[in-house]
């Protein structure tokens, strides 16, 4: 066992060591988030499924079997939780997309509100695909998964991987490719 | 294969990163705190104590259920015993003649004998 793997870490936490948590998670955030996003569609519910994972994770830990799995075990929780939030989601009112998001970035304000409304862009595009087709692009364009990694996450074939992957690509081209075309004309209109 | 989507605006940006992790820190304190502090002998006696606890609870309510039948069962068989009228012989379905016989103290004869094996069937 190294210094600095999973399985360390875990072992660590596990004694209560605050350091190795916090890299675990920072380490398998991504992963979660990708995951949670490819559920939900929507990056400020993702953030919060994959938050309340990690925590979940600590408080189970016990029951993570393969300590190298980590990553694996932690997407699993946050798949569940994104569920669990999108059920809830459904059942009360949609909040309007893109209110104080980005309001403590430290970063540039105008940056800010580019990245914004392109964001807003690809929740709105992905909202559209097919649940499936939304959690195999996300995981393998964002996220970088290979097709096998994301064929056992999701328990189909690879081949079927492939091919939501072709059509969601195909699909959010043609939405996004609409989107901004739809924006320039209001530009031109104004 | 068509070309990937470019989600970078869907990344978690350094900062959010940062704010998620110190989030997740300041909200499992209690539980690493919990952690840090489990190998104290008081904390170990205290996560044992807890299920032996839980199952001392059961063990002394089957055992109470048990102990309440069978006293019902025994009160069931006192009653019997000590109906009005019934000697202790009679409980133990001694006959009559071998009563006699024992009261006397004698040595039973072949007739007495014979009466108590007829009383017996």
């Amino acid at each position: 066992m190294k210094q600095g793997d999973d399985v360390f870490l875990v072992q660590r936490s596990l004694a209560g060591d605050a350091d190795a948590y916090s890299e675990l998670v920072r380490r398998h955030l991504s992963g979660a988030y990708a995951v949670a996003l490819s559920e939900l569609g929507d990056t400020r519910d993702a953030e919060d499924a994959a938050q309340d994972s990690f925590i979940q994770a600590l408080e189970r830990l016990e029951e993570c079997r393969d300590p190298s799995k980590f990553g694996a075990w932690v997407r699993t929780i946050a798949r569940n939780r994104a569920r669990s939030l999108g059920r809830r989601k459904r059942v009360r009112q949609a909040e309007p997309l893109e209110t104080a998001y980005e309001a403590a970035s430290a970063s540039d304000p105008s940056k800010d509100m580019e990245r914004s409304e392109l964001r807003a862009n690809l929740e709105r595009a992905l909202s559209t695909l097919k649940p499936v087709q939304r959690q195999v692009i996300v995981l393998h364009d964002l996220e970088g998964m290979k097709h096998g990694e994301i064929a056992f996450d999701l328990g189909i074939p690879e081949g079927t991987v492939r091919s939501h992957l072709h059509f969601a690509r195909r699909a959010l081209r043609e939405l996004l490719g609409g989107l901004y075309r739809s924006g320039e004309h209001d530009d031109r209109a104004h | 294969m068509t070309e990937p989507i470019d989600f970078t605006p869907l990344r978690l940006s350094d900062h959010r990163r940062d704010v998620i992790v110190a989030s997740v820190l300041l909200q499992s304190g209690h539980e690493l705190t919990r952690r840090a502090n489990g190998s104290s002998p008081i904390l170990l006696l205290g996560m044992w104590a807890r299920p032996a606890l839980a199952a001392a609870a059961v063990l002394a309510a089957v055992c109470g259920t048990l102990l309440a039948s069978s006293t019902t069962n025994t009160n069931r068989m006192t009653d019997v015993a000590l109906t009005p009228g019934a000697g202790i012989a009679e409980a133990l379905g001694v006959s009559t003649t071998t009563t006699a016989l024992l009261a006397t103290n004698s040595t039973p004869s072949l007739s007495s004998m014979l009466a108590v094996d007829e009383e017996a069937q």
